[in-house]
């Protein structure tokens, strides 16, 4: 084995390396002969965070994230051109929207309110209750050709929002730009894979938390915050059990991850029936399952940028952190009043984590510090995620 | 091009000079670790419920059930430690670390994949003994765990940066359906917050030593009992405004106090008393006595009604309502001729590769011991 070795390293030094770039090594190389290279595109990670799952068959490259990021802001790509993605994910509320449930292109309602989309390409499922759809590319499809509930409506418009955009000559040069190989690179498939690659850029680490415990900025967070993390992460508050690892949520996958952990629970919003029923609009992971046990399970999402993503929950039914943390407090909800009374805290299929704690008022205000310690007031204004001005990029 | 060179042959050393051993079978044993999880008598089933449990006999669901072992040490015939060098596999094991898991994600917060078994290899040689680590060692247990390979990246198997990983984790959902959870790991670490890793170190480690000195590393198996985790403990009553059961902390000393002896633990310090030799929740099994622990317990149905084979087959395999099956190893039998020969409907339960070699080697002991029982196509070698 030495000697082989040894015969394969005077090989190497013949062949002068060129073994190992047909080996793999696939800098910048041009998609098709002849017809245009593409730029990969740097991350840029921040500190603490682990490399991301990126699909193999989207790289990220720098002109499939600019054609995503026009697409993402414009009101084309919905079938009656009055809503983008950004109408009900925007950028200075972590691209969440703080109406309760945001109403569709159509004016048909959405039904939830909208998560955040800071660290998403983290996610190891999208959306609040799904198990299946794990990339953009397929989630996606959702908001855009869904009929219940008709978000952009993009179902039976498909070749006037395709003509639109043909009819472009800015957006002709980046379809091209993005897909040089491709002849008519002008559809849906390639217009999702851009978005999705835009998606992806939307890293956000440097919020005074991040700042303090990634970068050494001691002086980023006050006290109130260290012990606003003493609670988050104790057994006595149990909240890092959901909301655990460094996205703030169990449902994380990155690059040495092995596993897909439990990230879908019932909180206890609801009991309506003392059986642990939810709203019928929206039973959670029982809706796409249909196993009972599934009822009102719903994905913990990530807590970046938690502070301005309200209002909070599924539904939207709890206006301020305050407000949910005196949830949990209570080890659920209890509704007194209306169609949806019941008592949550004895919702029998509630996450046995979820069981209430008591908090004294100072307590109570360093947790909200320390939640409030995830905002990234650079992302919420970064100008690679913003708008596009009329002559960008 | 010539600035990838040195690239070239610097990731050539590790193959060409450092890392092939001439044959590596020739010096090195394969070794596998069979581990398993009970309660009591009974297989603990993710999902399934309990009943007894404790001491004011609580009845309950179980819904989590995994653990680390690390420093993983043979004993040699000097009677020396000889440490189990891990299969770096990716997944359950790196380091000198492995995660145990007999959850299959019946919880909330679990993953559907399940391990019983260690693997790795040691000089080759005999060995009689095994000793390790619950739990993660020190300087693997308080890392950023988003830049920690798996199985150190599973973030229900974590605290925090300062408490570092739950060592032992076991949730219970008790029938008025709040939670007694039993997750250990090191505590009092002298960190600057929660997501800094301690200065120094942690002053109740929480870190026991588990000792059989005398085992067959081949074939016997490492039960560990859940039932016996919690046979000092009152899992009716929860201290108020504490964690759910005993989670280690300052906060739990009500309920760890009691628990923590079964694991050889004073919680007091969080070392050991007594070598840990007092621990009762890990005890080894011969592949014979997990045998007969499968062969009559509820591993078979027929219609709603679980069966044993001992149920028909009578306690040794010697046959009563259904016939003699010391003879036929243990394999063919399951394999080839279930369910065939038997009443219609009888479904056996998935049985793992180390419970079919466990059942043949019951079985066929039992045929040994019996002048009566005349082994099946001679005495073949089960391979």
């Amino acid at each position: 084995m030495f000697g082989s070795g040894r015969k394969l390293l005077a090989f190497m030094s013949a062949a002068g390396g060129a073994l190992w770039l047909l080996a793999g090594c696939p800098v910048s190389m041009p998609d098709a002969p002849g017809t245009g290279t593409t730029t990969p595109y740097d991350l840029q990670l921040p500190a603490g965070f682990p490399n991301p799952i990126i699909p193999d068959d989207n790289p990220l490259t720098v002109e499939k994230v600019t054609l995503g990021r026009h697409l993402f802001y414009d009101k084309r790509l919905s079938g009656n051109g009055t809503e983008s993605c950004s109408s009900c994910h925007q950028q200075q509320f972590g691209f969440a929207d703080p109406r309760v449930m945001p109403l569709g292109s159509t004016g048909h309602a959405t039904g939830r309110n909208s998560p955040g989309l800071a660290n998403a390409l983290y996610y190891s499922s999208l959306t609040w209750s799904s198990k299946v759809l794990v990339t953009f590319e397929q989630q996606m499809l959702v908001p855009m050709f869904g009929e219940d509930p008709i978000e952009l409506g993009l179902t039976g418009h498909e070749e006037e929002v395709l003509a639109r955009f043909r009819d472009d000559a800015q957006y002709v040069a980046m379809f091209q730009a993005a897909f040089p190989d491709s002849r008519d690179p002008i559809n849906f498939d390639n217009a999702v894979k851009s978005i999705a690659s835009f998606l992806r850029t939307m890293v956000s680490g440097n919020s005074p938390w991040h700042r303090a415990i990634y970068q050494g900025e001691d002086a980023a967070i006050s006290d109130s915050v260290r012990r606003g993390a003493e609670l988050f992460f104790s057994e006595r508050l149990e909240c890092h059990h959901c909301h655990g690892g460094f996205h703030f949520t169990q449902a994380s996958t990155h690059e040495g991850t092995a596993f897909q952990e439990g990230s879908f629970q019932n909180t206890g919003l609801y009991n309506i029936d003392g059986m642990g029923a939810y709203p019928a609009a929206d039973t959670g992971l029982f809706k796409s399952t249909g196993n009972a046990a599934d009822m009102g399970k719903f994905r913990a999402p990530s807590l970046q940028n938690v502070a301005v993503t309200a209002p909070y929950f599924h539904d939207g039914s709890a206006a301020t952190l305050e407000e949910v943390i005196r949830i949990y407090e209570a080890g659920g909800r209890n509704i007194t009043s209306g169609a949806n009374a019941g008592d949550g805290r004895t919702n029998p299929l509630k996450n046995g984590f979820v069981r209430g704690f008591t908090l004294t008022d100072q307590e109570r205000a360093d947790l909200i510090a320390f939640l409030e310690a995830l905002t990234d007031e650079e992302f919420l204004h970064d100008p690679r995620f913003s708008e596009p001005g009329p002559d960008a990029p | 091009m010539r600035k990838l060179l040195p690239v070239a042959i610097a990731s050539l050393l590790p193959l060409g000079i450092l890392g092939c051993p001439a044959n590596p079978t020739a010096q090195t044993k394969s070794i596998s670790l069979k581990f398993a999880a009970q309660m009591g008598d009974t297989l603990a089933t993710c999902g399934a419920n309990f009943d007894g449990l404790g001491t004011t006999a609580v009845s309950a669901q179980l819904l989590d059930a995994r653990f680390y072992v690390s420093n993983i040490r043979l004993i040699n015939s000097d009677g020396d430690e000889v440490p189990l060098t891990l299969t770096q596999d990716g997944k359950w094991q790196t380091s000198n670390v492995a995660l145990l898991d007999f959850e299959d994600g019946c919880g909330d917060l679990g993953t559907t994949e399940t391990n019983s078994v260690v693997t790795g290899t040691v000089p080759d040689g005999s060995y009689s003994g095994v000793r390790f680590d619950i739990g993660v060692p020190f300087e693997l247990n308080h890392d950023d765990i988003a830049a920690s390979p798996s199985p150190l990246n599973v973030s229900s198997m974590f605290w925090s940066w300062a408490g570092g990983h739950k060592f032992i984790r076991v949730d219970l959902r008790k029938s008025d359906e709040t939670q007694w959870s039993m997750h250990l790991g090191s505590t009092m670490c002298d960190a600057n917050g929660p997501a800094s890793a301690p200065v120094s170190g942690c002053a109740h480690p929480n870190r026991p030593t588990v000792a059989f000195d005398s085992m067959d590393v081949d074939t016997d198996t490492i039960v560990f009992d859940i039932q016996k985790l919690f046979s000092a403990s009152d899992l009716a009553t929860d201290t108020p405004d504490s964690a759910a059961g005993c989670q280690s902390f300052s906060d739990d000393v009500n309920e760890c106090t009691s628990l923590f002896p079964m694991l050889g633990l004073a919680f007091s310090s969080g070392v050991c008393t007594d070598d840990c030799a007092n621990q009762i929740v890990f005890q080894a099994e011969s592949g014979f006595d997990r045998g007969r622990r499968i062969f009559t317990t509820a591993r078979a149905t027929q219609g709603g009604q679980v069966l044993a084979c001992a149920n028909c087959h009578s306690e040794d395999g010697s046959g009563n309502i259904g016939p003699d099956i010391r003879a036929d190893p243990i394999e063919h039998l399951i394999e080839h001729r279930a369910p065939g020969p038997h009443p219609q409907g009888v479904k056996f339960t998935t049985l793992t590769q180390a419970e079919y070699d466990d059942l043949h080697a019951y079985l066929s002991t039992n045929c040994a011991n019996d002048p009566n029982c005349e082994p099946f196509g001679g005495h073949e070698e089960h391979e």
